[in-house]
């Protein structure tokens, strides 16, 4: 019994981990077509990809738009997340579901109501436009690990800080934050991977003028598959490695610290 | 002085003036544009249901909608066969070998769902290695994998399956295997230990792991779109088409409604019996 | 008008019951009060009112001569002390003793200086620049009890700060808080259920049961004479006895017969409770004492405790170790008391 489940574990664990160990090399490739295993190496794939405007434009498109996104979303989720855990009042079951509804509802439902919505509002094809969509898809995950992280928390050390004459704004800026540290370290990064990483919305409402990475893929990916791609796909997985291998790092040099 | 209501010194106006911009903002952005899309199909063009009889009883519609349902059962199914074992050992047997795998499936989970397409799309592609190897065992011309349900069914198992792993390994961490070796000492073989008593307990890890993923699935976008037959669309696809190619707006509309409604249907049918709160482990 | 008073204090979290129902105080400037009472009787609620955390549902809380109702608790001035510390784990303890100066604007130079002080008063000198973590929990309830006090708060509160600690350690901490209260003076609220605890320490006890007061007193008067069946069975051992007082000074016990017992003049006569200490009883030597049915014996070392029945009333008796050898289950012992150790609940003495 155990022997066969730890084969059959591993042996998914493979079909699960491969496909990204296949667009790496590819990025690398000397073949203009998408041949598996390359025939060569080299960076020249790198390098067309630094050089053509319509995929750097794409890249810094996304990270500003994710750095927008992760700033709103903290800013809004933070407080609300005070409320929620700290009060009790009527009608705050309803409050959230209503908070937690963009998770419910598919992407593509919500990017059809965008497209039209942000026609009328002149937001189609901005930055504010991309960034307030990605704010709604990423609120309900930020909100929930702050607020998990705010249940955590020892009400004393608030209490204490007030006591001792801090205003209630001061402790939170001076006890709160800097105790809570990871949680709102690790919301902020949730929000931005997922806005790096968020397409369909992005596909709909972000156009030409805006078009941040995952668009710019799927266009070329749909036009024509050729190996510049697996450039971008290597930086968008990197990013997302790098933020978390950042954090990771970041902990294990603290307790290399301290110790 | 005389026992009167006292003056709170901090009303619970903070509380709402903290809670109210993520309010406003979600309301704004998030619930008035699903509205519009609610609008626009009994309104685009003209007012009437027209486009809900249209997306219901069209045999054409149907087929997408029973080809969306059929498509993310086999998926889900797959993903729980494929599954089960991962979790199993990563929550029950550990050690190093669970560890790996279980940021195997972590940093799967967290790379784009464009670049796991795309990574399909190489592995299945006509000179991909999959290709490769049949020729060289002698099928060639090897079948055409690409733009088939069968690229966009393994492509989106691929994508949801970390989320079934977490699913069932949040479930099963929490089981204890004292409870195993109790059986075993009163005579129950592994597998009927396993059957009676471990599969019942990892259970509800499935139903939450499957409505997740299901829900997720008959929703999906991206993938079908780049990797799956242009002539057996699911849902999404067919919203997106309707409003890129034909600006359809009323009919995109009426069928965003339709996945809209099923997705909830199902999330509710969990919440009666499980609690949505479960849902996320 | 008194240094701290709370008049009429109401808290109400929609239970069944008020968390805290119609509590009314007077302290003193520089007392030493302890709040004793069950678990959620209502004692932390009513601190956090005075600290400011919770708004009372209704009544006052006036400090020196000012209504705080509406001030926020940053402004209260008053030091708070929690079960967990509740010591900031991102700064250092000097940090932590030196926070309320720097939240008030005081100069860097005077900050040292004061932080430094505290930390002597304290004993903690050493430890300016340790990481709260690394502190034992003597320690850390050291520091928290600076940090409340470094800004010499009006009032201190303390919320059983010693729950967490050893039994030897408590006995160590609870003499230090009384040096240290008696070096500066500061009016202070300690909170406890460990009715040993309030004894040792306090000027007077204030007894919460059900979000009521029932009591406030020194502690041996909370002894000698409780108010209400409750405290004389919560304070210290005790048996809380129904009886008839016939009039003319005869206190009966239903299926015994009367008793000796000293009555106040103003004794009403009908039904009412007695309280007699376990430890007030002893053996007679005559045969015509009540008679009492030993049914088990616990021992303690120093002294023994007989439980057993006068009649067919309960009852609980102490004994010196010495005076209880070769005392066995079943046996009947004859027993008495001095008149003046049967205390009639609810009267002055
Ligand atoms: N935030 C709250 N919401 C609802 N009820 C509360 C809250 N805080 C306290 N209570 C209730 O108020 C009553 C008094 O609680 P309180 O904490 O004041 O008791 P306590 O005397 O401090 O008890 P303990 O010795 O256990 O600390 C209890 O019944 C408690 O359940
Ligand atoms: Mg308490």
């Amino acid at each position: 019994m155990r022997p066969t489940m730890i084969l059959l574990g591993i042996a998914v664990a493979v079909f699960v981990a491969l496909p990204i160990f296949i667009v790496l090399p590819m990025s690398f490739s000397t073949s203009p077509s998408l041949a598996f295993p390359p025939p060569g190496y080299w960076l020249g794939h790198y390098a067309h990809f630094f050089r053509d405007p319509t995929w750097t434009g794409p890249l810094i498109n996304s990270f500003i738009v994710a750095a927008g996104t992760t700033l709103l979303t903290m800013l809004l989720v933070t407080p609300a997340a005070f409320t929620m855990t700290r009060h009790d009042f009527r009608g705050k079951s309803a409050i959230n579901v209503l908070l937690l509804t963009p998770v419910i509802v598919p992407h593509i439902v919500i990017a059809v109501g965008y497209f039209t919505y942000f026609a009328k509002l002149g937001l189609l094809q901005t930055y504010l436009g991309v960034i307030l969509a990605h704010t709604c898809l990423t609120s309900p995950l930020a909100f929930l690990t702050v607020s998990a992280g705010l249940k955590g928390l020892d009400r004393n050390y608030e209490r204490a800080a007030q006591s001792l004459g801090a205003p209630p704004i001061v402790a939170f800026f001076v006890v709160t934050l800097p105790v809570l540290r990871a949680a709102f370290l690790v919301s902020a990064l949730l929000a931005f991977v997922h806005s790096f990483d968020e397409t369909t919305v992005a596909l709909f409402i972000s156009g030409r003028d805006v078009a941040t990475l995952p668009k710019r893929m799927f266009d070329a990916i749909r036009l024509q598959a050729d190996p510049v791609l697996s450039v971008a796909a290597t930086l968008l997985f990197g990013v997302v490695l790098a933020v978390f291998a950042a954090s990771f790092l970041r902990k294990f040099f603290k307790a290399g610290v301290s110790r | 002085m005389t026992p009167t209501k006292s003056t709170p010194h901090r009303p619970d106006r903070l509380a709402l003036i903290l809670l109210a911009p993520l309010l406003v903002f979600l309301v704004v952005f998030f619930l008035v544009p699903l509205g519009e899309v609610m609008w626009m199909s009994i309104t685009e063009p003209s007012f009437g249901f027209g486009h809900y009889g249209k997306v219901l009883l069209d045999p054409h519609y149907r087929r997408v909608v029973l080809d969306t349902l059929g498509t993310s059962l086999m998926v889900t199914t797959v993903c729980v066969l494929l599954a089960y074992p991962l979790a199993y050992v990563t929550a029950q047997i550990g050690g190093t070998i669970g560890a790996v795998l279980l940021m195997l499936v972590a940093m799967s989970f967290w790379t784009s769902f464009l670049v796991r397409t795309y990574a399909w799309m190489i592995i299945l592609g006509n000179r991909g290695p999959v290709s490769e190897l049949l020729k060289a065992t002698g099928w060639d011309p090897p079948p055409l994998m690409l733009f088939t349900r069968f690229s966009s069914t393994v492509a989106l198992t691929h994508i949801l399956l970390p989320i079934m792993v977490m699913a069932l390994y949040a479930v099963m961490r929490k089981i204890d295997l004292n409870i195993m070796k109790a059986a075993a000492s009163l005579g129950a073989t592994p597998f009927s230990a396993f059957r009676n008593i471990y599969f019942p307990l990892s259970a509800p890890g499935i139903v939450s792991g499957s409505t997740i993923v299901f829900v997720l699935c008959i929703g999906f976008y991206v993938t079908p779109v780049l990797i799956g037959s242009p002539r057996e669309q699911m849902i999404s696809g067919m919203i997106g088409a309707q409003i890129e190619e034909f600006l359809a707006f009323g009919e995109a509309s009426a069928m965003a409604m339709v996945l809209l409604v099923v997705t909830v249907a199902i999330l509710a049918v969990y919440h009666r019996f499980f609690g949505l709160d479960k849902l996320w482990g | 008008m008194s240094y701290l008073s709370l008049q009429n204090l109401r808290k109400d979290y929609g239970g069944k019951i008020f968390a805290v129902d119609d509590v009314s105080l007077a302290i003193e400037k520089g007392e030493f009060v302890t709040f004793l009472g069950p678990s959620g009787s209502g004692k932390t609620t009513t601190l956090m009112m005075i600290a400011g955390f919770e708004q009372p549902t209704s009544g006052h809380i006036a400090l020196a001569g000012r209504a705080i109702d509406p001030v926020p608790p940053h402004k209260r001035n008053i030091g708070v002390v929690f079960q967990n510390y509740a010591l900031f784990p991102h700064m250092s303890v000097a940090r932590n003793v030196g926070f309320p100066l720097r939240m008030r604007g005081v100069p860097k130079a005077e900050i040292a200086a004061r932080v430094a002080r505290l930390l002597a008063i304290v004993e903690l000198g050493a430890f300016a620049d340790a990481e709260p973590r690394r502190l034992s929990g003597g320690q850390q309830q050291r520091v928290a009890l600076a940090r409340a006090l470094v800004f010499e708060p009006d009032v201190l509160l303390l919320d059983e700060p010693l729950g967490a600690l050893d039994k030897n350690l408590r006995e160590q901490m609870q003499i230090e808080i009384r040096r240290i209260h008696r070096e500066l003076g500061v009016t202070t609220i300690y909170v406890t259920h460990d009715q040993t605890e309030a004894m040792t320490m306090s000027d007077r006890i204030v007894v919460f049961n059900g979000g009521k007061v029932e009591q406030v007193d020194a502690p041996l008067a909370l002894y000698r004479r409780p108010n209400t069946p409750f405290v004389a069975g919560f304070v210290g051992d005790n048996n809380v006895l129904d009886a008839t007082h016939a009039g003319g000074g005869r206190i009966e016990l239903p299926g015994v017969g009367p008793i000796a017992a000293a009555l106040p003049s103003d004794c009403p006569t009908g039904p009412l409770k007695i309280a007699l200490r376990p430890e007030s009883i002893r053996l007679a030597a005559g045969s015509d004492a009540p008679a009492f049915t030993v049914q088990g014996i616990v021992n303690y070392g120093d002294s023994v405790v007989l439980v057993g029945a006068l009649g067919t009333v309960p009852l609980k008796i102490r004994l010196p170790a010495v005076a209880a050898s070769n005392l066995t289950v079943g046996q009947i012992l004859r027993i008495e008391w001095s008149p003046d150790a049967v205390h009639v609940i609810g009267t002055a003495r």
